[in-house]
């Protein structure tokens, strides 16, 4: 019982402590709004407006492959399997594209005002939105054979489809199959807290020191806010 | 579209809670010079969500809520080796001028300044809000954790608080 009070005093000498100060801070200078003006001028250093260029850049990337691919589509009109090939991939950078776009209104939309845990883990999962990229070119996998379609005509003008043998086709056509599994597998096991090793050390690699403090941080606001206890 | 009247309101709102603002750009940043980035930068975003702010919620809570994101986000764009220096520089520079304040309170803050620059960001938003005497309630509006979890944590930082001024006490 007397230890405890003791304690409670304790308690109460470190906060008083600490109320004077505050009290110190809250007599010391103004704040004035000429702050905020002069802010104004390194609003281009700040760590949103980065990663919203970021992602403008990345769209522009996308857009740039998707324009590319239905010129593609166009010049090749009939060929079936010339716009099949870039059709699929022209699929996969519309979804690139417009990830991009949504991360932009999602990054513009952000307000400190939200509750910290919340706020934190919106913005880490920004920070980490190359991973969800990434995923997409995992998923773009099983479709290998369209890249090298599309490839061998674009760069090299020869018409690997109906130059390649009849077995060489099918055997392709297997290998495409059989990567889906793998690539759905591959699919879901890619997230924040990526449980298998070298999934983990892809994660990594393709996304740099950007994304592991990212994902790192947000399991410790997953720890913090007890959801994993 | 921003009037003259609203600004002045942002004004008065602001310096009537400086105290806030200040705590926590002491507490994220150790240099005079990262702290003077940090109110500028708190002041900023705060006068950015002024507009969509909630009456709902005390102003505290809406200023604790900004300074604490800004502070944080501010302090994980450090790398490791510039938060290493900052810890170190910290234990030196952390303290308020106050020639009147007693021998015991400024070694109790210097010791308090030491053992929150040594948190874990959120723990460290956890701490300054315990400090300040914020109900379980409003803490966990403000980081968004049931109470429950709050209380745990803060007994959790309490009893290693406990023991640094303990250790204290025998050096």
């Amino acid at each position: 019982m007397r230890r405890k009070k003791k304690t409670k005093m304790e308690e109460e000498e470190i906060k008083k402590s600490w109320n004077t100060y505050g009290e110190q801070l809250q007599t010391g200078k103004g704040l004035e709004l000429s702050l905020v003006e002069e802010v104004k001028v390194m609003k281009a250093q700040m760590a949103l407006t980065q990663l919203k260029w970021r992602r403008g850049i990345e769209a522009a990337l996308f857009f740039v492959c998707f324009a590319l691919l239905v010129n593609f589509i166009a010049v090749h009109f009939p060929t079936w399997y010339f716009m099949t090939a870039a059709g699929v991939l022209a699929v996969f950078s519309l979804i690139g594209l417009i990830g991009c776009i949504v991360e932009m209104a999602l990054i513009s939309q952000l307000d400190y005002a939200t509750p910290v845990t919340v706020f934190q883990s919106q913005l880490q999962k920004l920070k980490a939105f190359d991973l969800q990229l990434l995923r997409l070119v995992f998923l773009s996998i099983p479709f290998y054979f369209a890249y090298i379609i599309i490839g061998f005509q674009s760069f090299l003008g020869v018409d690997i489809y109906a130059n390649g043998t009849t077995a060489w086709l099918i055997s392709n056509g297997v290998i495409s199959l059989a990567l889906i599994p793998f690539s759905i597998w591959l699919n879901r096991k890619l997230s924040y807290q990526a449980e298998i090793n070298w999934v983990r050390s892809l994660v990594v690699e393709n996304g740099g020191k950007q994304i592991q403090s990212a994902l790192t941080f947000l399991g410790e606001i997953e720890d913090f806010a007890g959801e994993k206890a | 579209m921003t009037t003259a009247r609203d600004k002045a309101a942002f004004l008065t709102l602001l310096n009537d809670h400086k105290g806030i603002i200040y705590k926590i750009a002491n507490a994220y940043g150790h240099r005079p010079e990262d702290r003077e980035d940090l109110v500028q930068e708190i002041t900023l975003q705060a006068w950015r969500s002024y507009p969509r702010y909630d009456s709902t919620y005390k102003v505290s809570t809406w200023l604790y809520r900004i300074a604490l994101n800004v502070a944080i986000s501010w302090f994980r764009k450090k790398d490791v080796r510039q938060k290493r220096e900052l810890a170190l520089e910290g234990k030196i520079e952390q303290r308020v001028d106050d020639s009147s304040a007693d021998d015991e309170k400024e070694e109790n803050l210097q010791t308090l300044h030491r053992f929150i620059g040594e948190l874990k960001v959120l723990d460290k938003a956890l701490m300054l809000l315990y400090l300040e005497d914020k109900s379980y309630e409003e803490i966990a509006e403000i980081l968004h954790v049931s109470k429950t979890n709050v209380a745990t944590k803060i007994s959790r930082i309490k009893q290693k608080l406990k023991q640094r001024f303990a250790s204290q006490k025998e050096n």
